[in-house]
């Protein structure tokens, strides 16, 4: 039986800024962010959007197709934690309507868990062919202003319906993984920005990739030429160039610059105009590859490596199934991509600082421009949610 | 289809501004939004606030409410009568901001529409009330007609608009709640700086009984001449540096300051100053935001700065007040 994504839709925030503007305020070269980190905006989410409404919004479409029904899994996966106790997939599940009968639960490994969301609904879906699992990643990427991360911001979710004989990738049942306990990012409960040494967390990446394809490879028997395309976990995108250079290094595979083109490029469309989306971003990556590749995927296979600091590294792959195409978003990806709001730096700035009060006190929040779903304020210390749907 | 626009206020220089001298102005978290829903039936039928749908007007009927508040407004500029007079109720400036932009714009109505106002800015507070409200329906209108968001074009509409409410505007409302954020602004120059990150609540005292004219003109009287507006001057100045350096111990001495310089031009009234005398042995700092008032006992907003809400100081002189944010964006559609 083939089990796999079934569904996939992504959403950002409406508001981004371009890293030229970022450039021009930090008085460094754009090319710097451009060339440098091959990274060009990053999304910003509005002050009444967070993880809920960006996972909530981005399954939507999934809803309105009437594709949540035999969800009886839901899996939410993020690292921009909105409670110590309670799931952030809860508050979703109420927004997307799921009935009842659904075990709900949020997992956190910095940008690894979305791919141990995938995993564990396909074991619930291998268990029980005749139901359906939602897995939402969903995360603001979020760096101190003037920092080295900064350029690497950004926001969004992707909602992945996790089904036997998915329409659009089968997942194989091979995999790969490798967990250490390092510090190469991390975020205290008491800050609202990330800790990271960059410089040691792509040497870490690097080393979860490596160790990652070793076991995939005994298990599978496969080799690296054997994939047509490659998605990485992109928390910008020069990084996945970087790892696939440095995995067809280790396993001495010759690329050129134009296979390398062909391998990764449509898989980092979306995330140079997005910035990092942590849990999400590889399956951004995948979203863009399938949306945005002239050429028919069909029965390609696809190599995955999921990467979160921390760390977790997992190798895993996927063959794209006939048809796929016919159940993409693609067309409303590119209309949401295409009406974005620019925001001037003074903006970006307020916005950061903005953040959700923390005093304890009662708030109605205005609204901004959001998905179908937007986060209304704060009443006796809960948050409140709103649906613009039937507006 | 649906515009939101910010409310404002004014936390350093109200008055000084008049002389030449700068004032600091921040859009808040408080809103009007304008939604526009086409209805089958022709003509345009406005839904505002405690006043249920209206009847449809038509095109017609608008032109001409357009034309008599344009001859009014001249007589008001050869002082022939008083701004109030202008307009003849309140709904009037709403159903002179859609044809005149709908005239600006050069678009017909195909079908009918109802324009539904809501909003969260208290009115006749100098909060900005008037601005956002012809903001957000200004904008409603062009994207409802598909015209590209020019954001001077959409300030001169404003401003058109505003002059019929209240007489020769500064330009700092709609400026202010077209583009979002906090602006220093002098001479008709504005210029983009932080919103202020410290923490902040506003205090509704009651709507003051007298106008802003009539404010600015007693406060002319008596004070038209004096060295005063230097000082007022000097403190804005320190206040644009202490939000830039986000220096709240600074920021609360100069709340102070200004609330004291306010004072002395006999715009607060005597039972806000006590009330404002209370929040500084609380601990915290205060001031009117706006005109003020030279007669009464209500002063319009104040200002609190404080590291939580004077809950028990403003129960005791039957004050409402509740946390106020800045809204960093203006004018937009959601």
């Amino acid at each position: 039986m083939k089990i796999g994504i079934d569904r996939i839709s992504f959403y950002t925030s409406h508001y981004f800024v371009d890293l030229k503007t970022l450039a021009e305020a930090r008085k460094v070269d754009a090319d710097k962010y451009y060339v440098g980190i091959g990274q060009e905006k990053m999304g910003i989410p509005a002050p009444d959007e967070d993880v809920v409404t960006l996972g909530a919004s981005a399954a939507y479409p999934l809803m309105k197709e009437g594709e949540l029904e035999e969800v009886e899994l839901l899996l939410f996966a993020t690292e921009t934690g909105i409670d110590q106790s309670k799931a952030a997939g809860v508050y979703v599940h109420g927004l997307l309507e799921l009935g009842p009968r659904c075990r709900t639960v949020e997992l956190k490994q910095a940008c690894y868990s979305g791919t141990a969301a995938i995993q564990m609904a396909l074991g619930f879906v291998a268990r029980n062919p005749a139901k359906k699992a939602l897995v939402i990643t969903s995360d603001v990427a979020r760096y101190e202003l003037g920092s080295p991360g900064e350029a690497t911001q950004g926001c969004g979710s992707v909602a992945m319906l996790i089904s036997a004989d998915p329409r659009i990738l089968a997942i194989d049942p091979e995999a790969g993984y490798y967990t250490e306990d390092v510090m190469d990012f991390w975020r205290p409960n008491y800050r609202s920005e990330a800790l990271v040494d960059g410089k040691y967390s792509t040497m870490v990446y690097i080393h979860a990739l490596i160790e990652s394809w070793k076991q995939y490879a005994e298990e599978s028997g496969r080799e690296l030429t054997d994939f047509d395309r490659f998605c990485y976990h992109i928390p910008f995108t020069k990084m996945a160039e970087k790892a696939h250079q440095k995995l067809c290094r280790k396993c001495r595979v010759k690329t050129s610059r134009e296979d390398m083109q062909h391998l990764l490029e449509e898989s980092l469309r979306y995330s140079r105009i997005t910035g990092n989306c942590y849990s999400g971003s590889m399956y951004v990556g995948l979203t863009s590859l399938l949306e945005t590749g002239e050429e028919d995927l069909t029965g390609k296979r696809i190599g995955l490596y999921s990467y979160g600091s921390g760390c977790v590294g997992e190798f895993y792959s996927g063959v794209v199934q006939p048809g796929y195409r016919d159940v993409l978003f693609g067309d409303q990806h590119a209309k949401m991509l295409a009406e974005r709001t620019e925001l001037t730096y003074q903006q970006y700035e307020d916005i950061f600082h903005y953040g959700v009060p923390t005093d304890g006190g009662d708030y109605i929040f205005p609204q901004y421009k959001t998905g179908p779903f937007r986060f209304s304020g704060i009443s006796q210390h809960k948050r409140e949610y709103e649906s613009l749907v039937d507006e | 289809m649906k515009a939101v626009a910010p409310g404002k206020l004014i936390l350093s220089g109200e008055h000084a501004v008049v002389y030449g001298k700068p004032a600091i102005a921040m859009a808040i978290d408080r809103s009007a939004v304008f939604e526009l829903t086409p209805k089958e039936e022709q003509g345009v039928a406005f839904d505002l606030p405690g006043t249920g749908v209206s009847e449809s007007h038509t095109v017609m009927a608008l032109r001409d409410l357009k034309r008599r508040a344009e001859k009014k407004y001249r007589e008001f500029l050869k002082g022939d009568v008083g701004i109030g007079y202008v307009l003849g109720a309140p709904a009037d400036l709403f159903r002179f901001t859609f044809i005149h932009t709908m005239d600006g714009l050069h678009r017909t109505l195909d079908s009918g529409l109802v324009m539904k106002l809501r909003s969260s800015i208290p009115v006749g507070c100098g909060m900005g009330s008037s601005a956002a409200t012809v903001l957000s329906e200004i904008r409603a209108i062009g994207h409802y007609f598909r015209v590209d968001f020019k954001p001077d074009w959409y300030y001169e509409y404003s401003l058109e608009a505003e002059k019929l409410q209240h007489g020769r505007p500064s330009g700092v409302d709609s400026y202010i709640s077209l583009h979002g954020g906090c602006a220093r602004f002098q001479n008709g120059v504005a210029s983009s700086i932080a919103l202020p990150r410290t923490q902040m609540f506003m205090v509704q005292t009651g709507v003051p009984a007298t106008s802003t004219g009539e404010c600015v003109m007693d406060v002319e009287k008596q004070f038209g001449n004096s060295g005063i507006w230097s000082e007022f001057e000097a403190v804005t100045n320190e206040f644009e540096q202490a939000i830039r350096s986000n220096n709240t111990q600074k920021l609360h001495w100069l709340v102070r300051e200004n609330n004291r310089l306010l004072s002395a031009i006999g715009v607060v009234p005597e039972k806000v100053q006590r009330f404002i005398a209370e929040v500084e042995a609380w601990g915290g700092s205060a001031k009117i935001c706006g005109a003020g008032s030279v007669a009464g006992e209500c002063g319009g907003v104040v200002l609190v700065i404080a590291d939580e809400m004077p809950r028990g100081i403003c129960e005791k002189y039957g004050y409402a007040v509740s946390p106020v944010r800045g809204d960093p964006l203006g004018t937009r559609i959601v």
